[in-house]
């Protein structure tokens, strides 16, 4: 708020009988406002401003040396920001132009001191203030101030600094010669003396464009201005409600020139002190007159959209061209050999320069088409500004394809364009997703593209893991994959053959051998979450070979299910010894022994068995059968027959621990849950 | 309940009903605290970088389909629980999409906060992924392979046991 002490401080105008109360307010409120606006993020708000403040100083002509000598103001003048620096200029010819000539002296010497700035757009405001203030200016202050800059100006590099200088010294030679109060209008002048513009040589060097701006700070400071707009706007558009004066949208329309309402926003800083500003005016500013000002900053920020024609052709052919590089990019293959991406990239190349040259030559007909109108012409520079931006977005484009080989797809129908943490939770998804931990097909991930290189040894994806499978915290990926270890992800398969000797038959003078030839099939379920290192595990034995049985393998009603238990082992080398115990039940008796042994054994009978399944998982994964026994020897049922359960146990037991005497094969297969 | 106009980053206003908005945490928690209560007719529109119209209007008509769904659980990010569950009949025409709707879908999401179809979109690309051969992978979503040949050598070795059936 240092603007509002600033402007107490000024001396009470009191050249204007009719109402000096008003001016005492606008100097004391309206005017710290306008000034405070001059700095808002928006380009429409600080040229309304600028505006405002030339119809204030109109009305009332003795505030314009207080507005002159401004501090606030006059800093503007030396803002980082281009696009402040050019604020100022707007605002000091609009001081010069309709305040009074008393504001001159002061304010000419800092107009030409921009006029060595470094921004060519500055240069070219400073020139085109000129071009507009020639008829102001005594022949003194041309002498003292302008001439020697000037020439300078006409030397400029950039060629519309260089035309508009040359008009700018036409005129003021011409008013200093001749010191009548005529008017001319200068730029019909301006058209009378040089209806054809020669045609640019080369092309003028490249302007600052909002677009270099917009990148800074952009992402981090979205929420906030999220947040911050809505209050903003709010004050605003109450005070536009306020104004009843139909003026107002009279004004507003003509000021609001500019329509893009998210341009120059990158200036955080500045649109959050313009809002507590102008929160904190808008209570003194309730019912003056002089609201119709605030009103048209107001509908300003609405965004009156102005531009038509040539933007909007501009912005068409924006949308086509962005959709043509994207159909473009989809259509083309990735290409193995160099040379043809070579080809490809000079075909490209090609094919974009017509359009590079076409733009510029649009934007040389924009020039032109720039001196028809006076009052737009800030416009037009921020249009020529995008263009030229837009230009060197092609430009760039082209770069990036050089540098990259052509399928490389920045639209958004690639998967690593999405954020980091998106990335993290599909690959979480596709760990634990189908509740098989896969962290196979997350190691495969890695062979895809640096990015999933990246992702798949992130350090979250591989503790989860960890946590699953032994109930540690800090598993990290190389622990995982060195400790021998179940797979969850297929199953495991062991072919199991044994020879049967067949009956003798009639006529034929050997014993037929027969090769029999099952499978059984194990899968380990991964631990459930809380109950690490045991997990359900189901075997199947059947004679379907796995090409036939995996895919509704889940559907199996044979399936055996019983639980399975390891320890982590200690070291890298050591086998991890596997335990799976399965639970039988078996029954009898009943119904089922009728036929049999007749009425005696009328009583059914059940009984669960436990079988023992002792496997070695080796650090390669791969997994060997130790021995299978069948423990809590059946207890005889009644009514069963005589022979002893112990020899029984036995003989059942020699004849399992062959069932696993093969190699057991792992096979990978996508499970459904 | 009123809708509330939302700005996507394609400019375009869309306007949604504000329960079925609320499913969004960022939106939940912007209007909260805001203060806004009632919702007239001349607000300005809420501005929604990273978010396009389309995908939008698709994480609404999820959020509306799902609005009575349980809450997700409030717990810490590294303990979330996936639960694996088959998408349901409706959620699987729902992601029925082409890839570069999907995933702006999930940046929409990401960015909105919506939980559940955040989760279920991850889930669908995941599912995609899945099982699939690293040059698969590649073909099916348009990544190019940016190794240079030692590093690729040196990714095929460690990656070599994967690829043992």
């Amino acid at each position: 708020m240092s603007s509002r002490t600033i402007q107490s401080k000024l001396p009470t105008p009191i050249s204007n009988p009719h109402c000096p109360q008003d001016e005492a307010q606008i100097s004391g409120t309206l005017v710290p406002a306008y000034i405070s606006w001059l700095k808002d993020s928006a380009s429409e708000i600080r040229d309304s401003a600028a505006q405002a403040l030339g119809r204030v100083v109109k009305d009332h002509k003795s505030l314009t040396d207080g507005i002159a000598k401004s501090a606030s103001l006059a800093a503007l003048a030396t803002e980082g920001n281009y696009q402040f620096r050019k604020v100022w200029i707007t605002c000091a010819v609009e001081l010069m132009d309709k305040g009074a000539a008393s504001c001159i002296p002061v304010l000419v010497p800092q107009l030409m001191k921009l006029s060595s700035d470094k921004v060519p757009n500055v240069r070219l405001a400073v020139v085109k203030a000129l071009v507009r203030l020639a008829t102001h200016f005594d022949a003194n202050i041309i002498k003292k101030d302008i001439i020697s800059p000037l020439v300078e100006l006409s030397k400029d590099e950039d060629a519309d600094v260089r035309f508009y200088a040359e008009e700018a010294s036409k005129f003021i030679t011409n008013t200093s010669k001749m010191p009548s109060q005529c008017r001319v209008v200068p730029r019909a002048a301006a058209e009378t003396q040089n209806p054809l513009r020669p045609p640019l040589s080369e092309p003028p060097p490249r302007r600052l464009g909002r677009k270099n701006l917009r990148h800074r700070g952009r992402r981090q400071s979205q929420r906030l201005r999220l947040i911050k707009k809505l209050p903003q706007q709010r004050v605003l558009a109450n005070l536009a409600a306020r104004s009843s004066q139909t003026e107002s949208s009279k004004q507003a329309s003509g000021s609001a020139a500019g329509c893009d309402d998210c341009q120059d926003a990158e200036d955080d800083e500045a649109s959050s002190s313009s809002s507590s500003s102008s929160s904190s005016t808008s209570s003194s500013l309730a019912g003056s007159p002089a609201t119709v000002g605030a009103a048209a900053v107001a509908s300003g920020r609405r965004g009156v959209d102005h531009q038509q024609g040539l933007s909007d052709a501009l912005e068409h052919f924006r949308r086509d061209w962005r959709q043509e590089l994207e159909s473009r990019r989809g259509r083309q293959q990735p290409q193995q050999q160099q040379q043809q991406q070579q080809q490809q990239q000079q075909q490209k190349q090609q094919e974009l320069k017509p359009i590079v040259d076409s733009l510029r030559h649009l934007q040389l007909q924009k020039v032109d088409n720039g001196s028809d109108d006076e009052f737009d012409e800030d416009d037009d520079d921020n249009d020529e500004v995008e263009e030229e931006t837009f230009v060197k977005e092609i430009k760039d484009e082209q770069r990036e394809d050089d540098k990259d080989s052509d399928d490389d797809n920045s639209s958004a129908a690639n998967l690593t364009s999405l954020p980091t943490e998106c990335l993290l939770l599909i690959a979480q998804w596709i760990v634990g997703g189908n509740n098989q931990l896969d962290y196979r097909s997350l190691c495969r991930l890695a062979s895809v593209s640096r990015v999933f290189h990246r992702l798949a040894h992130d350090r979250l994806l591989w503790s989860m893991i960890g946590r699953r499978l032994w109930g540690i915290d800090c598993a990290t990926r190389e622990l995982v994959l060195s400790r021998a270890q179940p797979l969850f992800d297929g199953v495991y398969i062991g072919r199991c053959s044994y020879v049967r000797i067949g009956e003798r038959d009639i006529g034929q003078c050997y014993r037929p051998c027969f090769l029999i030839e099952y499978y059984r099939y194990l899968r380990f379920h991964p631990p459930a979450r809380g109950q690490a290192l045991r997990g359900r595990v189901e075997l199947l034995t059947s004679n379907d070979p796995p090409e036939l049985l995996l895919p509704n393998l889940s559907l199996q009603s044979s399936l055996l299910t019983g639980e399975y238990e390891y320890r982590l082992p200690g070291s890298d080398s050591e086998p991890c010894l596997l335990r799976c115990v399965f639970r039988t039940r078996q029954t009898g008796g009943g119904g089922g022994g009728v036929g049999k042994r007749g009425a005696a054994s009328s009583a059914a009978w059940e009984r669960s068995v436990d079988y023992f399944c002792d496997f070695q998982v080796k650090p390669s994964a791969s997994i060997a059968a130790l021995q299978e026994e069948a423990a809590a020897p059946a207890p005889a049922g009644p009514g069963d027959d005589v022979e002893d359960g112990a020899s029984k146990a036995a003989r059942r037991r020699s004849r399992l621990a062959t069932r696993w005497n093969c190699r057991i094969h792992w096979l990978r297969y996508e499970m459904a849950i | 309940m009123p809708g509330i106009k939302l700005l996507t980053v394609d400019n375009e206003i869309v306007e949604v009903d504000a329960d079925t908005a609320k499913q969004s945490l960022l939106l939940r928690s912007m209007l909260h605290d805001l203060g806004v209560t009632e919702i007239d007719d001349d607000e300005e529109a809420i501005s929604l970088p990273h978010v396009t119209a389309a995908a939008l209007r698709k994480a609404m008509a999820w959020c509306a389909h799902h609005k009575d769904d349980p809450p997700p659980p409030e717990d810490d990010e590294n303990a979330r629980d996936l639960q694996p569950q088959q998408l349901s009949s409706w959620d699987a025409e729902f992601l029925r999409m082409d890839q570069s709707a999907l995933f702006e879908l999930i940046q929409a999401a990401n960015y909105l906060d919506i939980r559940g179809l955040l989760d279920t979109a991850c889930k669908a690309v995941a599912d995609a992924i899945r099982g699939r051969s690293p040059e698969e992978i590649r073909k099916a979503f348009n990544i190019r392979c940016d190794f240079t040949p030692q590093e690729e050598e040196q990714v095929r070795r460690e990656t070599e046991w994967c690829e043992e059936k």
